[in-house]
């Protein structure tokens, strides 16, 4: 049992992503953030033009060298998240391919991040703590090395086991297929067998433009429930 | 209605456990073994007296021919049988962080007794494009051989920014051949060591040699505040973890020293005014480290370098006046603690600068590559026996 134990906590045999796999990553990563923020900032165009864009910036991004984003992107910021890049993908077919994913998302227009529900609130919160802590480690503020626990078992057994909770507690009722439920689950699955990005679970998790959004994010919802409590 | 919801709480909560299981099934399947607890080598089979080591030999490494300076050298021992004795690899171009900086290397040449012409080993255009990413800077090389003799080293990379921006790029040999001419590096990974976009770690001095074959590869965190951080290495060259060794913010580039097989000294660069060489200590091998009392040793917030040749045969090359670096010296100790001038390996005046030593046993001798006016890197040869160098002043006191 102790040995198994310590096993479950060894941050000294982590399994890190090849190098194939982590350059095709980072153009992934990127290219999926370009087509949702192209998508996204050309709204007022009709959709296919909008596919377009994204198809572009996608493609763009997927380019080798220097003429790519992703090479100038990757030197500053490496890759992106595997939640990031889930959210990115589910974004964008909601954008581009609003009626595959009708059961998912409202039909109004109203945006998802407005009708959150207290537990998706929750981890939202949690998400945001959660980079608070890394940014507190990265910097030796914590008497503990954070960062460091990511390469265990355990982290990824503990992480995952907390943003299962809330399917489990039966959150997810309303809307089983929203986002939120299976964001960082899926990404600590996907972490589990590709090891992607780093080799560690937290950089799988959240990356630092990920928790500036969930900042946003979690200072709107608060917004709202304030304004509809008043 | 009750029971159906409970049914429907325990299909999710069985689900979840499957799910967890399989995670965890996953993660463990990919996992190398749990390695041993790290136990250290040490450099000579048959460490010399200290106090007998006497200079046999200096000079400059000769340098690539467009490049006005150079800075930061690192020695490797190669193996015994090789046709050189060591390989040196420092960064050169224009200027530290100039955008034509790369890692350039020589050998010393076992049959001339002459190190070899230099060449560049590490190009940033080249890496970034076999990375996918950019590297906008390339600087401070570090050089190991693995359990199989294959080369690996690490370079600090940067990003966005200066050094504070700089990250850890683990350099695999490409192709079977250490001679100098045929010698290449690919890529292996940036190594993951924080979350804030991988930034900013650093390398600068050698690894801890351990008797698994693997290493521990020191290197410090410097964004704003400064820490040491250890960095383990199976035989194979597989980053096997970090312990973060301090959270003082004032420490970087800690050299590592042997003790006994897992009670190790880490010394250290100390950035306040008036610094004096930092200590930590393990007796777990590397797993935990406690800070001790400076040394008596002042340090100009400069970089050391150290080596164990054997339990109490520990050298330490460092900078010895208070506010400049234009005095380098070779001290030795038997405890890590208590420090003796060995040899007073440059010394100058004012501006002059001799700076970021590095040393390596090979052949029966000790050798000290630094960093001259940062325009060269010159390199000394200490052995026990007679003088073959002009004599240099002996320490007082007592040495193993």
């Amino acid at each position: 049992m102790n040995a198994w134990l310590q096993r479950m906590l060894a941050q000294d045999a982590p399994s890190l992503p090849l190098a194939w796999a982590m350059q095709l990553d980072l153009s992934l990563g990127w290219a999926l953030v370009l087509a949702l923020l192209g998508s996204t900032l050309a709204w007022r165009l009709p959709l296919p033009q909008r596919r377009l864009v994204a198809l572009v910036l996608a493609v763009w991004a997927l380019l080798p060298g220097p003429l790519s984003p992703d090479y100038w992107l990757g030197l500053a910021f490496h890759a992106p998240s595997l939640t990031a890049m889930l959210l990115c993908a589910g974004l964008v077919q909601r954008l581009l391919f609003p009626a595959g994913l009708r059961r998912s998302w409202p039909r109004d227009g109203a945006s998802a991040a407005a009708r959150l529900p207290a537990g998706s609130l929750g981890l939202l919160a949690v998400g945001v703590l959660l980079g608070y802590a890394l940014l507190l480690d990265t910097f030796a503020l914590l008497p503990l090395s954070l960062y460091a626990w990511g390469f265990s078992p355990l982290a990824l057994l503990l992480l995952l086991a907390l943003f299962l909770l809330p399917w489990v507690a039966g959150a997810a009722r309303e809307r089983p297929h929203a986002l939120s439920h299976w964001l960082a689950p899926l990404a600590l699955l996907l972490f589990a067998a590709t090891r992607l990005p780093t080799g560690n679970v937290w950089d799988a998790l959240l990356d630092p433009w990920l928790w500036l959004l969930m900042h946003g994010l979690l200072l709107r919802q608060l917004w709202r429930r304030w304004q509809v409590g008043r | 209605m009750f029971f159906s919801q409970d049914r429907g709480l325990w299909r999710r909560a069985a689900l979840a456990l499957l799910l967890l299981a399989l995670a965890l099934l996953l993660d463990l399947w990919q996992r190398p073994a749990h390695p041993e607890p790290a136990q250290a080598r040490f450099g000579a089979e048959s460490p010399p007296v200290l106090a007998d080591l006497r200079p046999q030999d200096q000079g400059h490494i000769p340098m690539p021919s467009d490049a006005a300076a150079a800075h930061a050298s690192n020695l490797l021992a190669m193996p015994d049988g090789a046709p050189v004795a060591l390989s040196a690899f420092w960064f050169a171009g224009d200027r530290e962080s100039a955008p034509n900086v790369q890692i350039a290397a020589s050998q010393w040449d076992r049959s001339s007794g002459q190190w070899l012409p230099a060449r560049y080993v590490v190009n940033r255009h080249v890496m970034a494009s076999q990375l996918g990413f950019g590297v906008r800077r390339l600087g401070n090389p570090v050089a190991w051989l693995d359990g199989s003799k294959r080369m690996h080293l690490f370079v600090v990379a940067t990003g966005w920014g200066g050094w504070a921006a700089a990250r850890i790029l683990h350099l695999v040999q490409d192709g079977p051949s250490q001679q100098l001419q045929d010698l290449a590096f690919r890529p292996e990974r940036v190594l993951p060591l924080s979350w804030l976009w991988n930034t900013s770690f650093l390398v600068r001095n050698a690894p801890l040699a351990l008797q698994d074959g693997g290493m521990i590869l020191p290197a410090h965190f410097e964004l704003g505040i400064k820490y040491p951080v250890a960095l383990r290495f199976d035989k194979q060259g597989n980053f096997m973890g970090m312990v973060r060794m301090s959270r003082q913010g004032h420490w970087l580039q800690p050299t590592l020293l042997a003790q006994g097989t897992t009670h190790w000294l880490a010394l250290l660069r100390d950035t306040r005014p008036q610094g004096h060489i930092g200590v930590l200590q393990t007796q777990d091998g590397g797993a935990s480290w406690l800070e001790q009392d400076d040394l008596a040793l002042v340090n100009p917030d400069a970089a050391v370098a150290g080596m164990a040749l054997a339990p109490q045969h520990l050298l330490l090359a460092h900078n010895s006046s208070p506010g400049s670096r234009e005095l380098l010296d070779l001290s030795g100790s038997q405890d890590g603690l208590r420090w003796q001038l060995v040899h007073p390996m440059a010394h100058g005046q004012g501006a002059d600068e001799f700076s970021y030593p590095a040393m390596a046993w090979a052949d029966g001798a000790l050798w000290l590559s630094y960093t001259d006016h940062r325009k060269s890197i010159a390199w000394q040869r200490l052995a026990a026996g007679s003088l073959a160098a002009p004599a240099l002043p002996r320490a007082k006191g007592s040495l193993p």
